[in-house]
């Protein structure tokens, strides 16, 4: 690692995906202070926020630069367990982008993400039936109501998810000397570099534009319902 | 960084408290044994304790449903009073009957799966409070809703489902 500690800092997450992490950071905690406080119209803001930032993440597993890509940090069993194995070996290097466990990690919680957004569209609050998701009135009471009960209980699932994510980072913090968070926020790293010396190749602009305004199109009726 | 941390914390805590759900879980279990012949027992209306309690959450369910067919209708943008009005109704009338869905001995104590909490009967003022202070609202929203003013009629649905919030702050149980 010290041979290649001088190396110029290589660009590994493009700077859409740190916005989209930071943002859906903040907006998770919102969206739990809001629901805890019954602060009913900030917490639809948020959680429509989210919406639109998970369709424009989901465009961007497609359409982004390599290390955004689905393909590139989606990875089958086989390529999960030999990353696990090698973790403590001494051929382990630092992963260009998600590493297959972490990559697992990632979908793991853009779908966790997907089922807690879409479960609050429908729900209904049953204390009042008046602070609802914008597609609740398309459905029946109970089918709001289970939507409502369960858009509560999956909630812990996410949490679940993001403990377990937080306590990767600090494993790989204090056990492999590595720090996750600065890349996140920088979007560089200068130690261990895998993949191409160059970093991450630039997208068009055109195509982070698209992708805001996919979002904006599947948000913006649910929005004004 | 510190808001990871407070996610963290909590994460975990809510990990420590499904533990704990589960184990207060099976003393339940143990507890609701001896009290199941409870449910069948009959009261002074002539119902079981059983009957009594389907028959309260079927009805509550009803004003449920009712006000969200209010609600949706009010946020349609083109609210049809002929589909508010009958919900109305039905708010009004079960408003008036709701006290005596919740006899003596129809409370967690039978052993019947209830979210209904025994300080309704240990604060019998308070819970009669809360019921006509959703008999008036509802009373009002009947009378507002024979006329055609919308604005009007949204307010007395908020002020009715404040009445519906308030006894279930306060009486129902809340969920962990």
């Amino acid at each position: 690692m010290d041979a290649e500690a001088g190396a110029k800092p290589q660009k590994v997450w493009d700077g859409p995906t740190r916005l989209f992490h930071w943002l859906i950071v903040g907006l998770v905690a919102f969206s739990w202070w809001t629901a805890e406080e019954h602060i009913f119209d900030w917490h639809k803001a948020s959680g429509l926020t989210i919406a639109g930032l998970l369709v424009f993440r989901i465009y961007w597993g497609f359409a982004g630069p390599e290390t955004a890509r689905f393909a590139h940090f989606i990875k089958g069993p086989r390529a999960i367990f030999s990353y696990a194995g090698s973790l403590f070996g001494p051929t382990h290097k630092l992963a260009f982008g998600h590493n297959p466990l972490g990559g697992l990690s990632v979908a793991a919680m853009i779908v966790a993400l997907v089922a807690q957004v879409t479960l609050g569209l429908f729900a209904a609050d049953t204390d009042t039936g008046l602070d609802s998701g914008p597609l609740s009135r398309f459905v029946s009471y109970d089918f709001a109501e289970v939507a409502g009960d369960l858009h509560e209980d999956a909630f812990n699932i996410l949490l679940i998810l993001i403990a377990v994510h937080i306590a990767a980072i600090l494993f790989y913090l204090v056990v492999k000397r590595a720090n996750l968070i600065g890349p996140m926020i920088t979007g560089r790293r200068s130690n261990g570099v895998t993949g191409p010396a160059e970093g991450l190749t630039r997208v068009p602009l055109w195509r982070f534009l698209l992708g805001a305004a996919i979002a904006a199109a599947v948000v913006w009726p649910l929005a004004t319902m | 960084m510190t808001k990871r941390f407070q996610l963290l914390a909590a994460a975990v805590a809510v990990l420590a408290l499904a533990a704990c759900g589960g184990e207060s879980g099976t003393t339940d279990s143990g507890a609701a044994a001896p009290a199941a012949d409870a449910g069948n027992a009959t009261l002074p209306n002539g119902v079981t304790v059983k009957q009594q309690i389907e028959v309260r959450q079927k009805s509550l369910k009803e004003m449920g449903a009712a006000m969200k067919t209010i609600g949706d209708q009010m946020k349609s943008g083109a609210p049809e009073l002929d589909q508010i009005r009958p919900a109305v109704q039905t708010i009004k009338t079960h408003s008036t009957e709701l006290p005596t869905w919740f006899p003596a001995g129809t409370g967690p104590e039978s052993g019947v799966k209830t979210e209904a909490l025994a300080k309704i009967w240990e604060d019998q003022p308070g819970f009669q409070a809360a019921a006509q202070r959703l008999a008036d609202e509802a009373a009002r929203l009947s009378d507002v809703a024979t006329g055609e003013d919308l604005a009007a009629i949204g307010a007395q649905v908020a002020a009715t489902g404040g009445a519906c919030k308030n006894c279930h702050d306060q009486f129902r149980m809340k969920k962990e």
